[in-house]
């Protein structure tokens, strides 16, 4: 029961895996922690994902891939957690709680204007389908290449871009006739609209 | 409106912007929780497998008994958490294919109401996990309720190092729906060596006394006043525990 593992023999195996394991925090908890800000209900579920996020990322840190990968791997775990998390009843951790002041905060001071002045921006990416509004968000949001997105999605990268193309057309289009009906309705709020989102 | 001037408008209505993700104080602070699992050298999981929320216990009670009593009589793994471990969905791994003979039970408390969380560990060549069982009172007999993971890692066996500090896994909380008013908190983790107890401090003020099992691994469980935003405030050496 207790012989121990490769891990445990392991040293230099167990070492170059720490060091990996924190050069990936460094480099990415940030970003995961925005990908999750974004798309969680509140600041609580975004911190419990991202911390989940680099859970997982240390426990499967040989899965995790070199070059460029690791950005769109983690993003890919994270989305699968907020999936779940939705389903689920949340099961808090310490790095969870110490990570929810830092969001709690950032959403005090900057959200809720936001939320408001975006109302409509938000309803159209609402009217994509679920895969078209995420591949818009994680370009656009999260800065990724379509190629990337497409690893995060865990589709090839030509149905990707395909896809991320029909998706701009539909936002453009749900968009254009936003603003058509608002100026109708007021000579004022289309302009507003534009500013606010410019 | 070119694909340059609509990127514009969503990205204006992101919840964060980059400059404010940018500001976010992270740092050493944060490191710090990792350093102490890297030096528990296990890799830590937190998964919530819970067949029922809080608040609908008695329904999914009634669901798991008839597993609740096998289980019980048999004395090993509860069948539903060995095929529950063999699964695949939790984030596409943490398959692990256990028997009820691989689990043992390396701490157990139970809370002042009668119900009972028993910390499992699992460890064979195919991975380990620390798994969380509750059981709850449903109409005078215990019953398995909930279940979740503290460590969870296939291909991977565990490592003995204990942790330098008491250090908690894992909070789950819930409240009774039968107007009782009040809150069951669990909390599992583990505990230094030649460390047998510690103190538990919750935001709320009310404290609890672990003690370490096996391993120094730990659970308790208590009742509190019904708090529906309990976090773990502190956990340390209870004075003459160490």
């Amino acid at each position: 029961m207790m012989t121990p593992g490769p891990a445990a023999s392991g040293g230099d195996a167990v070492d170059a895996a720490e060091v990996r394991f924190r050069r990936l925090y460094d480099a990415h908890l940030r970003a995961v922690l925005g990908y999750a800000v974004r798309r969680a209900a509140n600041p609580d579920d975004a911190a419990d994902v991202a911390a989940e996020t680099m859970l997982v990322a240390w426990r499967r840190i040989d899965d995790v891939p070199a070059d460029g990968g690791e950005r769109p791997w983690l993003f890919g775990v994270a989305r699968r957690l907020l999936a779940n998390q939705r389903r689920g009843v949340r099961r808090r951790s310490d790095l969870a709680e110490r990570l929810r002041l830092h969001v709690r905060r950032a959403f005090d001071a900057a959200v809720d204007e936001r939320i408001t002045s975006s109302a409509s921006v938000v309803a159209a990416l609402e009217a994509l389908g679920e895969d078209e509004r995420e591949l818009v968000l994680l370009t656009v949001w999260e800065g990724l290449t379509p190629a990337e997105a497409a690893a995060v999605l865990d589709v090839p990268p030509s149905t990707a871009r395909s896809r991320l193309q029909r998706a701009r057309s539909k936002l453009r289009a749900v968009l254009t006739s936003a603003e058509g009906a608002e100026v109708a309705s007021s000579g004022h709020a289309a302009v507003e609209v534009r500013g606010d989102h410019r | 409106m070119n694909d340059t001037e609509l990127d514009d408008i969503v990205r204006a209505a992101s919840p964060m912007s980059d400059e404010e993700l940018e500001a976010l104080d992270l740092g050493p602070a944060e490191r710090d929780l990792f350093a102490d699992i890297l030096a528990a050298g296990s890799r830590p999981d937190r998964r919530w497998r819970k067949p029922i929320v809080a608040g609908g216990a008695a329904a999914g009670a009634l669901l798991l008994g008839a597993t609740t009593v096998a289980a019980l009589t048999g004395g090993g793994l509860p069948d539903w958490v060995q095929d529950w471990l063999g699964s695949t969905d939790v984030v596409g791994e943490c398959a692990i294919d256990v028997t009820r003979e691989d689990g043992v039970v390396v701490a157990s408390d139970t809370a002042e109401d009668g119900s009972r969380a028993d910390l499992w560990m699992i460890d064979n060549k195919d991975g380990f996990a620390l798994v969380l069982v509750e059981h709850e009172l449903f109409e005078g007999q215990l019953v398995e309720r909930a279940a979740s993971t503290g460590h969870c890692a296939a291909k991977r066996t565990r490592q003995p190092f204990r942790p330098p500090e008491p250090v908690w896994y894992g909070l789950s909380s819930g409240y009774q729906a039968d107007g009782s008013g009040v809150s069951v908190a669990t909390v599992d983790g583990r505990l230094p060596d030649d460390v047998t107890h510690a103190l538990v401090t919750f935001n709320t003020g009310a404290t609890m006394i672990v003690e370490g099992g096996e391993e120094g691994y730990f659970v308790g469980r208590t009742v509190l006043p019904r708090t529906e935003q309990l976090h773990v405030e502190t956990i340390e050496v209870l004075p003459g525990g160490g």
